[in-house]
Order: structure tokens, then C-alpha cells, then sequence
């Protein structure tokens, strides 16, 4: 009996929300299917542009003398015949979330953590192409995605074609509260094949860490010491598209957040990729995540021309893991070369 | 608007019986043979109406056939209602008799609740056994073409979602939530029928039946009522504290063009359909002109599911995914495929729901002004 009458009133519902007040909305529909300029803002614009002596305000009253001829326009879904009309992009935002005001807002506080702070020295920038699909490889230390920041304001700020890196973020880094939504928006895309596909397809720059999540976790000895290189994704990737693999060193990052020591039980209750224990943190609670001033240096290396090696091993998996390999070994002949030359840890 | 009227003139003219209101009995249909005819099920709810008058203004289709449980509002010279009632038993029969009188040769199937309700057990038989009613009705028929409404939500909301889904994506709603359930079993029907005449189509190289599944991202629109406008019609909008996903919308205009389209070159496959790009909820939120409200998730989960139990908000609280990860489809196959672009933005069709609810609020924006100066 009870289903009976839910059901009823379900149907009721149902019925209520397709009885569409018609008549109030005809005009509605009409005023709003009118591109952009509805009447009321034409209106607005007609006695703004009243002011200025030129023949804006004719503009205006076309515009609702148009908008009087939709409203007597036979059908209730005007327009749909019209031709075809350049989607309005304008206030949309970034494919991939990439925020340009909030970009703006926080460049400065960015540019001094990278001038100022980190000191960051670049070095082979020039081996960043000015245009077209690439791939840059680089090794990843701390817990948080300073490395990729860092990147990213080196090729937008620094190179000469002001290139829009977007770094490939891991899992942890983009559903964390707070931080997900910071990190996409100053230009971190999540890591998996269909985001760098896209992207790659777009002719942009991408950067990859193929440590990935454990990376961030790794011990304050093994700081600069590749520990694991992927699938070999990346270089499926450059197959695919054919887009050059720069490999990446970043030396600084290990320092700014040193990780002393790891909390396995806490990791797993938090669902975090590792809870790490620095010299700050968790002591100093949020404060504590704030990087130390190492110095840091980024050195850009010789473009690798996918197409060179290839000839017909398109599908080797082998190929690939190789491939993998050599990458790897030049991301650590450039760290290697890197730290040698540095003297100190905050000085350079 | 000259050759709309002449278009409409020319389809008078090839149908010129009187429009007849009342549901009619299929023995009393007159067999026509030189018009095609398409049938729309859920023809009164407001998409189904718009898609009615869309249809008659074109002059390809001699009948449409309007099937409802209610009449539609939007009905003219060419229009035909059968009142049907797809929860019944008996309603395959009565469908396919329908259909095979009509001769219809398209069937759009739109009969689909727009919101989420308490009445499971009736939306299950609605919305998954009724479609299997009307596709197999449609099939006994010799219906050539189908048109079925879906939805991207089906790809569910997930940090491990891609930025932009694929076609070819699993479907991952939660399937313990009724609404999601129903909609999948749905869209498991159609993509078994699709499954079979693309097997017959290749081994035959005669494609006797399209089947179209248009899966179209949330619509909104100040003519369209569902959830997810009365989220955007409250005063304080709740969002979850920290978190901002990028989201998606499908205009409401782009959703009738959609179907039209559709209609017109029927393509066999799955599509996703969106309006252009994709906004922040927080952008989005300010683009109708409300405020965002974030709140930690503990609470706003236990006070969404308190209401939900109450009857006091419009969806269940596992639809808090949405407002936690991204659930945004690649339009691309569309345009590719299917040849359907979107002619709005998703800050069109969220500016346009801003209009019904404060119009006075409305002049002084710049959101409206961008297209002015």
C-alpha cells in the first residue's frame, strides 16, 4: 500500500516537472536564445554607449529591435536554424583547469621562492624547443611538488618562447584537499596516458616524473638516486607522437624538504602516499611543509629524437624498456655532473 | 526566419489533417505512406517538447509521435499523441502496434527522470525494463533509426578519471545509488542492441537499424527543471571545503540541437554531448550569481543525508562525488563522428539560468556584458 502511494506521488512529481509554465517562458526563451546581448543588457548597453558620440547606440537599439523579432518567432525553440555561430570562449576556463588569475595572484610569491629563495640556476634551457610537442624527464624529491612549480616558472618566465609547461602531478597530489585544486590550478594536469595524449596533441610541453608517487617518499640518502623509472610510459608516449624527450635534472629539491624518516602506520590510516618526517614537519605542524632555502639548479639536457632509434621496433617492448634505460642513465649523468660541481647544500 | 516560415508553409501542406488531441487508438490511424514519421517517448517532459517543435519546423518528418502519460504542451498540425504508460505491462504490444501504424521510422527515446527520487521500485521499472519495452517494441516494429538519451554522470565522478572521458571509458557510477542503477541497466539495453546490428551490419553490409546513444553532460537551462538547477537556484550554494573540480554542462538549446541532429544523420555509435569547455564550481556558482557556501565534507555528507532522508534536498548524498572529482566526457567523437558541434559554452547555459532566478541582479554584470563590448 505505502509503495503504492510513493509510486503515485513519484508520477505526480514526475508530471509537475514536465508541466512547463509556457507562457512567461516563451518570451524567456526567446530573449535568451538570442547570442549574448540580451534585451536587458542591450538596454544597458544602449544608455551606456548614449554617452560616447559614436554610433554604438544604434547598435543598441538594433539589437532589441532584433530581439522583438525572436519573441514573434512561430517556434518556442528559436534559433536552432541559425548558422553557425563562434562559441563565445570568453570566462571559460583552461582545458586542463590552468587558472590565469589565480596564476597572476600568486606569481609574485612564486617568483621570489624561485629567485630569491631557491636561487634556482638554469642551465641547457636552450634544449627546450621553442615550439611543438616535448617531454621533459625529470627526477622528483620531496614530499611536495615544489620540483614541478619550480619547472614550470623556469620554461614560462625564463625560456625564450615562453613556454606553457604543464607538469604531470600524481594521483596523491591531485584529490589532496586544498592543494589538488592549487597544483591544476597553476598548471599541474594528473598523470595518465589519455591527459598526456591530449596534450601532447595540443603541441604543448609536458613534464614527467617517472618516479612517481614513491619519488616524493624517498629517504633523505637516496635523495638524488633513481630508485625506480617507470613502465617506460613516457617513451610510448614520444613513439606515439613523436615529440623529443629532454631529460631533466633537479638538484635542491632534496634538500628543501629533507625526509628523515617515514610513518608506515600513519601513511596507511591518512591513505597517504607517505608520511614523511622532516626537520620541521610534523613538528611545526602546517608551517613545518614550508621548504628549506637550499640552492637548487635545473639542468636542461640534448634533446632525444625518438625516430632516430626506432626504425620498425615501433611495438618492441623491449625497445621501450631500453629506451627507458638510457633515459634514465642521462637524467643521472646530469645529476651526477650537477652535484659535483655544487660545493654546498645552501650556497651552491 | 523567411525560409523557417516557408519550411513550415511546405510541411502544412504534406500534412493537412487536423490535429487531433486525444489519445487515439492505433485502428483509427490512416495509412500513409509517402511521409516518414518519428516517434519521441517522454515527449512532455520540456526537452521532449522542444525536440517537438524542432521537428515540426522540419519539413523531412510528415508525422511525429508524441508518447507520454501526459499530452505535451508544444503540439501542432503534425503532432500525434499516445498516451502510454511505460511501467505497464502490456506497454510493448501497445507500443509496437503504435509504432508499426505510424510507420515510424525513428524512435527517440527520451523517457528518462530528469532528477532522483524516493520511488526506486518505480523508477527501476520505468527507466530499465521500460526501455527494454521500447526497444524491443521499437525492433518488433521495424523502427530504422534509434535515438536513446544518456548521460556522462554514468562515467561517475573519480580522482583516477582521465580529464576527458572517452566513449570508450567503463561506465563507474555508483551503482548502489537507484538513480545511477536504472540508468545503467538502460543504457546496457540500447548498447546490447547496438552490439547486435553492428554485428549484423558488418556481416550484412546492409545496416537495417542505427542505434544512437547520446550521452549528454548535465543540462541546464532556465527552461529546464532537474536537480541540479534547484542546486543552482539556492541562495548559498554548499560546496566541499578544498576541493574546486572542473565540471561540465550541456545548454539546454544544445541539447534539443543535439537530438535533432541525431535524428536528422543517424550514425550508430555512443557520443558524448556537452556544451563547449569546462568552468570551476566555484566559477560556475558565480556565474548564476549565487555564493559558495564550502563546508568540510563530514558535514555537508551528514547534512545531505539527513535532508535526503527528509525530503529536503534534491539529491542523495553519494552525488557529493560531483562536487569532490571531475566527471568531464571528450566531445571530440561527436564532432568527428556524428558531425555535432556545440553552439554554447557551459558559461552560456549558466549565465542563461541566472535570468530566471534574479533578472534585476542580472544588468550591471560583467558576465552578460562580455559579448557587448
Amino acid at each position: 500500500m505505502k509503495a503504492k502511494k510513493s509510486s503515485k506521488t513519484a508520477r505526480r512529481k514526475a508530471a509537475s516537472q514536465k508541466a512547463a509554465p509556457q507562457k512567461t517562458e516563451q518570451k524567456k526563451a526567446a530573449a535568451k536564445a538570442s547570442p549574448i546581448p540580451t534585451k536587458s543588457s542591450a538596454v544597458a548597453s544602449a544608455k551606456r554607449s548614449s554617452k560616447r558620440p559614436s554610433t554604438a547606440h544604434l547598435e543598441g537599439v538594433l539589437n532589441v529591435v532584433s530581439d522583438e523579432l525572436e519573441i514573434r518567432a512561430p517556434s518556442n525553440v528559436p534559433m536552432l536554424d541559425e548558422p553557425r555561430r563562434e562559441v563565445d570562449r570568453s570566462g571559460l576556463a583552461d582545458e586542463f583547469g590552468r587558472d590565469e588569475d589565480y596564476e597572476k595572484k600568486v606569481a609574485p610569491y612564486l617568483a621570489w621562492l624561485f629567485e630569491k629563495y631557491f636561487r634556482v640556476e638554469l642551465e641547457g634551457l636552450t634544449n627546450v624547443p621553442n615550439d611543438g610537442p616535448c617531454i621533459l624527464v625529470a627526477n622528483r624529491a620531496g614530499p611536495l611538488p615544489y620540483d614541478g612549480v619550480m619547472l614550470r616558472i623556469a620554461l614560462l618566465e625564463h625560456h625564450d618562447a615562453r613556454r606553457d609547461l604543464r607538469w604531470l602531478a600524481d594521483d596523491f597530489v591531485c584529490q589532496a584537499p586544498f592543494l589538488g585544486s592549487a597544483a591544476t590550478r597553476l598548471g599541474a594536469v594528473r598523470a595518465c596516458r589519455e591527459n598526456a595524449e591530449r596534450l601532447l596533441s595540443r603541441g604543448m610541453a609536458i613534464a614527467v616524473f617517472p618516479e612517481g608517487p614513491s619519488g616524493g617518499a624517498k629517504h633523505f640518502r637516496d635523495r638524488y638516486r633513481i630508485t625506480s623509472f617507470g613502465r617506460g610510459g613516457f617513451v610510448k608516449l614520444a613513439i606515439q607522437s613523436g615529440a623529443p624527450i629532454i631529460p631533466v635534472a633537479i638538484v635542491g629539491a632534496g634538500e628543501a624538504t629533507p625526509v628523515m624518516s617515514q610513518v608506515n602506520r600513519l601513511k596507511k590510516v591518512l591513505k597517504l602516499p607517505a608520511f614523511p618526517i622532516t626537520p620541521t614537519f610534523p613538528w611545526l605542524g602546517p608551517l613545518g611543509l614550508l621548504p628549506l632555502p637550499s640552492k637548487w639548479q635545473i639542468v636542461f639536457g640534448e634533446p632525444i629524437q625518438i625516430g632516430q632509434f626506432l626504425g620498425d621496433r615501433k611495438e618492441d617492448e623491449s625497445f621501450v624498456h631500453d629506451l627507458t634505460g638510457n633515459v634514465q642513465n642521462r637524467v643521472e649523468t646530469l645529476l651526477g655532473d650537477a652535484l659535483r660541481e655544487r660545493r654546498t647544500t645552501f650556497f651552491g | 526566419m523567411g525560409s523557417k516560415t516557408k519550411a513550415m508553409a511546405q510541411a502544412e501542406k504534406r500534412s493537412p489533417r487536423v490535429v487531433s488531441r486525444q489519445a487515439d487508438t492505433p485502428g483509427n490511424v490512416v495509412q500513409r505512406t509517402t511521409v516518414r514519421s518519428v516517434a519521441v517517448t517522454g515527449a512532455a517532459s520540456v526537452l521532449g517538447s522542444d525536440l517537438l517543435s524542432a521537428l515540426e519546423d522540419d519539413p523531412t518528418w510528415g508525422r511525429i509521435v508524441a508518447i507520454d502519460i501526459q499530452s505535451p504542451t508544444s503540439m501542432r498540425s503534425k503532432s500525434r499523441f499516445y498516451e502510454v504508460d511505460l511501467t505497464d505491462a502490456r506497454t510493448e504490444a501497445r507500443l509496437s502496434e503504435i509504432l508499426a501504424a505510424e510507420k515510424v521510422d525513428t524512435l527517440v527515446h527520451l523517457a528518462f527522470l530528469a532528477s532522483p527520487t524516493h520511488a526506486h521500485a518505480w523508477t527501476h521499472e520505468f527507466e530499465s525494463i521500460g526501455t527494454g519495452h521500447t526497444l524491443a517494441a521499437a525492433r518488433a516494429a521495424g523502427v530504422r533509426a534509434i535515438v536513446s538519451l544518456s548521460q556522462t554522470w554514468l562515467y561517475g565522478a573519480r580522482g583516477t578519471n582521465p580529464n576527458y572521458l572517452r566513449e570508450t571509458h567503463p561506465l563507474l557510477a555508483d551503482a548502489t545509488e537507484p538513480y545511477f542503477r536504472d540508468k545503467l541497466e538502460a543504457e546496457a539495453h540500447v548498447q546490447r542492441l547496438l552490439r547486435a546490428t553492428s554485428l549484423y551490419a558488418n556481416a550484412s553490409n546492409d545496416p537495417s537499424l542505427t542505434v544512437t546513444v547520446l550521452r549528454a553532460a548535465p543540462i541546464l537551462g532556465p527552461r529546464t527543471h532537474n536537480f541540479l538547477t534547484r542546486y543552482f537556484g539556492r541562495k548559498f550554494v554548499p560546496t566541499i571545503l578544498g576541493y574546486d573540480p572542473l565540471i561540465q554542462v550541456l545548454d539546454e538549446r544544445d541539447a534539443v540541437r543535439a537530438l535533432r541532429h541525431a535524428v536528422r544523420h543517424p550514425v550508430s555509435g555512443i557520443f558524448n554531448i556537452a556544451s563547449e569547455g569546462v568552468l570551476r564550481l566555484s566559477k560556475a556558482i558565480h556565474a548564476v550569481g549565487k555564493t559558495a557556501l564550502p563546508l568540510p565534507y563530514p558535514a555537508v555528507y551528514s547534512m545531505a543525508a539527513a535532508g535526503w532522508l527528509a525530503q529536503l534536498t534534491e539529491a542523495p548524498p553519494s552525488f557529493l562525488r560531483y562536487l569532490r572529482h571531475m566527471c568531464v566526457a571528450d566531445t571530440g567523437l561527436a564532432k568527428q563522428k556524428l558531425g555535432f558541434e556545440a553552439h554554447y559554452s557551459a558559461l552560456d547555459a549558466l549565465v542563461a539560468l541566472r535570468t530566471l532566478t534574479a533578472p534585476s541582479a542580472v544588468q550591471e554584470d560583467r558576465w552578460l556584458d562580455r559579448g557587448v563590448e
